[in-house]
């Protein structure tokens, strides 16, 4: 079962933030209660990297890669509750964000600096270092329900409006309708990883920058690339990529983009 | 017991009486039962059913015989609709849609519209036609209870986009029209459209582009209140309407009503007419991507249109044309540009245009990429 926070853990979280000006981390672990963990085992899994690829000056899919994995990875089995994000506003830590007062439910309206810095001070807490997932780790959590970024597109397709309309298309039947009720946390289920609420109306932040790379002729590598971090990948439906300070994707996407419906966040555990 | 119809028929009078002398016309129920009759027994009558928009029933673009009788149908429909993700509106439609049907006739021609209030509505309603002459658009002669029907017919004189919307007297008649109660009629010249040069000029499609704008309450906790029905959302919906800020914006009804899958499609050298009224509030439509080869702006055909242009302007209670080649395939973004409204307020629709992109308009030389800050970059500045 996941551990329930208590009224009293907040408020004495809460006690010692308004006593201190200074952000004082602890010495010792203030929390030992995590929530529940989901192990992925080390191993391959397929991926694309997240950004633009081209090859030359042509955009490509980007290439699907076998990675392999050498260490497990510890994952929450379960996105942020409110009730654990708001343990950390009390504790001043990080700054508020709209709630609907379900506290089994996932935190949402949450920018990456809100995401960061909430994982900051978990680890502080609880003597352990935690941090946002990178987009391929939260691959290899999201298991069967990764929705896998490539049109299909030949490579060698010249024409620029094909893979406009292509992707305007995917998106529209891969997002459906959106879904703007917050639901408990489990609503979605979990996948055959035992990961919980992938996929769902929560598009997850992760770590990894927006990468412009370019792609080797046959299609098959990325030979070089550049990062670009003032957006970050968000993972849910389908990759997008959101400025750092968004709270809310749902309004002032771009013209002819389809946003996200909530941003949420849930955190990996290094070992 | 009184029924909340019967409840709402009242505040209906109440509301409406204190107007009465300051805007007595607009409360004037007359008939012309009095008038000399008129023989139109020798035209012909031809029946058309309309379509829900942002499709527009077929039609003649250069009339291929003499005036005739248009007989529409339409029937008022009160319901919930949804109008975003998380919002409703308790919407007063003409036949079911927001915005209501485009009609379309040639000058010369004669519109007889039968307007059905059926028995399960609760409010009284009619319809002014901006197209028409007389008795208030044709407002006065069409109020229709629920359950009543009336037929009228005007002359379609002045060849343009007009639009059309409900107008029951008094404070009825902005919330009928922010309720969604709102739609156009084209009225084509006998032979067809012209360019500034008064060269014929025709078009492959036809979109009718009817934009809204809603003014839905939030409760406390800043949710959108849903109601039981339109009497119930009147007065809180009142104050809202009376800021004068939209909580909406939309295309064909809804946020997202004309994107995703309700997008609009067309094919390269494929030529769009794209009809745009609204009822109520003044708009700039857009083609991202694209333009106005040729527009009405104020809609009205013995007007010589404008070419060229990036942005055109619907007054409030107009409707304008505007002619577009695409020439580019791709996704263009049709919008108000008062992107505020575009993008946080809904009112936003997508073309999808297939085919053969044309780099000779447009070529992205350098892909995005890093540049060497050190030598490049210095020559930018004055």
């Amino acid at each position: 079962m996941r551990p329930l926070v208590t009224l009293s853990a907040v408020l004495a979280i809460g006690a010692v933030a308004t006593t201190t000006t200074v952000m004082l981390w602890p010495n010792s672990p203030q929390i030992a209660d995590v929530p529940e963990i989901v192990v992925i085992p080390a191993g391959s899994y397929s991926y694309r990297p997240s950004g633009d690829f081209r090859i030359g000056t042509r955009s490509v899919d980007a290439p699907r890669e076998t990675r392999s994995a050498n260490t497990d990875l510890e994952i929450m089995k379960y996105p942020v509750s409110e009730s654990l994000y708001a343990q950390c506003v009390a504790a001043a830590a990080c700054t508020e964000t709209t709630v609907i007062g379900l506290l089994e439910a996932p935190q949402t309206d949450i920018s990456y600096v809100d995401a960061t810095s909430f994982a900051r001070w978990y680890s502080s807490m609880t003597q352990q270092t935690w941090r946002l997932p990178t987009d391929d780790e939260w691959v290899r959590a999201a298991g069967e329900r990764y929705v896998d970024a490539g049109l299909g597109i030949d490579k060698d397709e010249e024409d620029p409006s094909k893979r406009w309309l292509a992707n305007y298309r995917r998106l529209v039947s891969e997002r459906g309708d959106s879904d703007v009720e917050i639901h408990p946390l489990g609503h979605f289920g979990v996948n055959e990883l035992g990961v919980s609420d992938i996929a769902g109306n929560i598009w997850e932040w992760t770590e990894s920058c927006f990468i412009n790379g370019q792609v080797s002729e046959d299609g098959t590598a990325v030979v070089e690339q550049t990062n670009y971090c003032g957006v970050r990948a968000v993972q849910g439906k389908h990759r997008a990529f959101i400025i750092e300070f968004v709270r809310d994707a749902k309004v002032g996407g771009c013209a002819v983009g389809i946003p996200p419906d909530y941003l949420g966040f849930r955190l990996v555990r290094e070992g | 017991m009184l029924t909340r119809r019967a409840t709402l028929m009242g505040a209906v009078a109440v509301a409406a009486a204190p107007l009465a002398i300051k805007a007595s016309a607009s409360e004037e129920i007359m008939d012309t039962s009095g008038a000399q009759a008129v023989d139109l027994s020798t035209l012909p009558r031809r029946k058309v059913k309309l379509v829900k928009p942002p499709f527009v029933h077929e039609h003649e673009q250069v009339a291929m015989s003499g005036p005739a009788v248009i007989q529409f149908e339409m029937k008022i429909i009160e319901k919930e609709v949804q109008v975003a993700d998380d919002a409703y509106l308790q919407a007063m439609t003409f036949n079911g849609s927001m915005p209501g049907p485009l009609m379309v006739v040639h000058e010369g021609d004669y519109v007889e519209l039968t307007l059905y209030n059926p028995p399960e509505n609760m409010m009284q309603h009619n319809i002014d036609f901006h197209a028409a002459t007389g008795a208030l658009g044709g407002g006065s002669l069409t109020l229709v209870n629920p359950g009543e029907k009336t037929v009228l017919r005007f002359k379609a004189t002045r060849p343009g986009t007009f639009v059309y919307h409900c107008a029951p007297g008094g404070p009825m008649i902005p919330w009928h029209v922010v309720s969604g109660m709102s739609g156009a009629i084209m009225v084509l010249p006998r032979d067809g459209l012209k360019d500034h040069e008064n060269n014929p000029v025709s078009y492959d499609s036809v979109y009718y582009i009817g934009e809204n704008d809603f003014y839905i309450p939030k409760d406390e906790n800043g949710e959108y209140m849903r109601f039981e029905d339109a009497g119930d959302s009147y007065a809180d919906t009142l104050e809202v309407m009376n800021g004068l800020i939209p909580t909406h914006v939309t295309f064909n009804g809804k946020v997202g009503g004309l994107t995703g899958d309700n997008a609009l499609t067309a094919t390269q050298g494929e030529k769009v007419l794209f009809v745009h009224s609204q009822a109520n509030r003044d708009s700039r439509p857009h083609l991202i991507g694209g333009h106005g080869d040729l527009v009405w702006e104020t809609g009205k055909f013995n007007n010589a249109p404008e070419r060229d242009l990036e942005t055109w302007f619907i007054r409030g209670g107009s409707a304008g044309a505007a002619l577009y080649e695409f020439l580019q395939p791709g996704v263009y973004a049709y919008v108000n540009h008062n992107l505020i409204e575009a993008v946080n307020l809904g009112a936003t629709a997508h073309v999808l245009v297939e085919g053969d992109w044309n780099n000779d308009l447009m070529e992205q030389v350098v892909a995005p990429s890093e540049y060497d800050v050190m030598h490049e970059g210095k020559t930018a500045l004055p």
